[in-house]
């Protein structure tokens, strides 16, 4: 995955830009504030089809513009492809080689971007909403049905709670027994594709991410477990569970059971549902219980242990996108090295750059930023573009940045 | 400067059309009043007869000219056999695919909590009395493909269990959450052929 020219108009603090990335690695530096997580996020945006940082995506449009418009020329899997987004205060429209994408989850199964950000910190340090969050985007990634099959679990959960809701803690299950039913019957069946695709793609993350994590911390064991709301699918789902390509048959098979599994957890915790007026089984109640030395990361975790799992949860995603998809999604690291110690640094990069191919890295400082040897030496100085970041807009630092920073 | 009252007035009415925004009112307004009076005339005349003489039909509620319609109306129609569909459009979906040759009901919608419709604002009712006439032997429930249409198949199959007809799904196989109008012919034609009881 690869964006080869990038073109702005009144989004956030770019009037308008016109930008070459390196085929390889592109290095922006600037102050505080010049526009470097704007750009990473334009370049998101364009591409996966949502802000990695707002869900108000008017403040995307530059203050006094009508409009925002991004324009990527992609090559991905060996075919090239425009993409254009018009963001107005009515809404957002993308167009792919000048047809309007009608599903904007489809994006991410065929532009996949991987982006290491600050707040990444949540994924180790937050609830559990941070890492189903994780699984889901990984999963959109990762295979081409999981946004249909997240689709349909978030439609039936939002019908079947407004018939909890509907229905309220006085109502006699019997009179509305059908009802109740059907809407069992079609949240299991959609949470149940749901939960079996989380399945196999764990089958492949947990162990990108212990493998990771190793590496990176240099030492401990991280052990991953998906806790299911769903006691009895526990066992099936049980440290990650199945094989990562089961046969179609097998794949039905534990669907089924899922399936099965669901139907009686519903039955089960009805009285409470209609008290509370929600579903309290199902993978919107699931968590990826992460724990060293025994002790869960979230609640004992130290800074540094916390912000290590973080970092790899992301360097897992790419390993496994970059394995299943057969080439590297676009690697986006912002602000990255601001927070890691030499060490860590090294090994991240050591990590990332040798299987990377187009890879953004922002860094918010003068001159040469922390890490510059060690990117050099990791990723050959030849394949690594020095850019300067400046008020919204960019300029190219021949030779690396030792030149005096240029307007 | 503003449009002319009549301009203005063509405007509005065409934005209130599904999927038509403000632009595109304009641009439709303007494109009719540099066409020729007669197609307009014609444009305007098609409007108002097929307003004027099309209604649901009284057994299937399918839109049609005639009562009952053409499909209700034809003794050469399998009347053992019944599908049961959301929207007029997907009886001609359905019919586009030549396989299926009984006859249809349009539930007119799907069960919705979220939106507030219900089992009573369908057209449940009229489906119990056509099959109490004991003609009809197997319903086909080919409802949308997502959620919504998932859980009404689910509840109508509930619903008829008692009455002792035979109840089948379209197979799956549709694209998840698509509009049934939307299936290509070949997909819903295997879709009529793998139906599956549940
Ligand atoms: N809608 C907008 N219109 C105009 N300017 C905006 C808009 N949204 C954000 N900005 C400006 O963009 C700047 C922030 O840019 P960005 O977050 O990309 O900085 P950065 O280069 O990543 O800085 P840092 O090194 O601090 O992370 C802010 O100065 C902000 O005022
Ligand atoms: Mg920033
Ligand atoms: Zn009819």
């Amino acid at each position: 995955m690869r964006i080869e020219r990038l073109r702005l108009a009144d989004f956030r603090n770019y009037v308008e830009l016109d930008w070459r990335p390196a085929p390889g690695v592109s290095v922006l530096v600037g102050p505080n504030g010049a526009g470097k997580t704007n750009l990473l996020e334009a370049a998101f945006l364009a591409l996966v089809g949502h802000s990695p940082r707002t869900r108000r995506e008017e403040e995307m449009i530059r203050q006094g513009a009508g409009e925002a418009r991004i324009a990527a020329e992609v090559e991905a899997g060996g075919h090239r492809s425009a993409l254009r987004l018009r963001l107005a205060p009515e809404g957002k429209r993308i167009e792919l080689d000048g047809r309007p994408v009608e599903r904007l989850g489809e994006l991410p199964f065929r532009f996949p971007a991987v982006l290491f950000q600050p707040g990444d910190l949540l994924l180790a340090q937050g609830a559990a909403a941070a890492r189903r969050h994780f699984l889901d985007e990984v999963g959109r990634e990762w295979s081409r049905s999981y946004d249909a099959a997240l689709a349909a679990t978030r439609k039936a959960l939002a019908e079947r709670n407004a018939l909890l809701r509907r229905l309220g803690p006085g109502a006699s299950p019997k009179s509305a027994a059908l009802l109740l039913e059907a809407w069992n019957e079609a949240f299991a069946t959609a949470a149940a594709g749901l939960l079996r695709r989380r399945l196999a793609l764990l089958g492949g993350l947990v162990g990108e991410l212990r493998r990771v994590h190793a590496a990176l911390s240099g030492e401990e064991a991280l052990s991953v477990r998906y806790a299911s709301s769903l006691p009895a699918a526990g066992e099936l789902l049980a440290a990650g569970g199945g094989p990562p390509a089961a046969a179609a048959e097998e794949a039905q098979q534990l669907e089924e059971s899922l399936r099965d599994a669901l139907r009686k957890a519903l039955e089960r915790v009805l009285p409470a549902e209609l008290e509370r007026g929600f579903t309290l089984v199902g993978p919107h109640r699931d968590d990826l219980r992460l724990h060293l030395r025994g002790r869960d990361v979230r609640v004992f975790g130290s800074q540094g242990e916390q912000r290590a799992v973080a970092l790899a949860m992301r360097i897992a995603q790419f390993a496994l996108l970059r394995a299943r998809r057969g080439e590297p999604p676009l690697l986006l690291l912002d602000d990255v090295f601001s927070e890691l110690d030499g060490e860590r640094r090294e090994r991240l990069l050591g990590l990332l750059l040798p299987e990377a191919e187009q890879t953004w890295i922002t860094a918010a400082e003068e001159g040469q930023p922390a890490g510059s040897g060690a990117l050099l030496a990791i990723a050959g100085s030849e394949r690594v573009k020095w850019f300067r970041v400046f008020s919204g807009s960019i300029g190219e630092v021949p030779g690396g940045d030792r030149a005096a920073p240029s307007r | 400067m503003e449009y002319a009252a009549p301009i203005a007035r063509l405007i509005a009415e065409l934005e209130r059309l599904p999927g038509v925004g403000p632009k595109t009112a304009q641009r439709l307004a303007l494109h009719l009043l540099n066409r020729p009076r007669e197609e307009v005339a014609a444009l305007a005349s098609a409007l108002l007869e097929a307003k004027d003489r099309i209604h649901p039909c009284s057994v299937c509620a399918n839109l049609t000219d005639t009562d009952p319609c053409a499909i209700c109306g034809d003794p050469r129609r399998d009347e053992s056999l019944l599908c049961v569909v959301e929207e007029p459009k997907d009886v001609i979906a359905l019919e586009r695919t030549h396989e299926f040759h009984g006859r249809y009901h349009v539930l007119m919608g799907a069960i919705s909590p979220l939106s507030g419709v219900g089992p009573d604002d369908l057209r449940i009712e009229p489906l119990l009395a056509r099959l109490k006439e004991g003609k009809i032997r197997e319903v086909v429930l080919a409802t949308d493909p997502d959620v919504e249409g998932e859980a009404t198949a689910m509840y109508l199959a509930r619903l008829l269990k008692p009455l002792g007809v035979k109840t089948s799904r379209l197979a799956r196989g549709l694209p998840e959450g698509g509009d049934l109008d939307y299936v290509d012919e070949v997909t819903l034609a295997r879709a009529l052929e793998g139906r599956r009881a549940i």
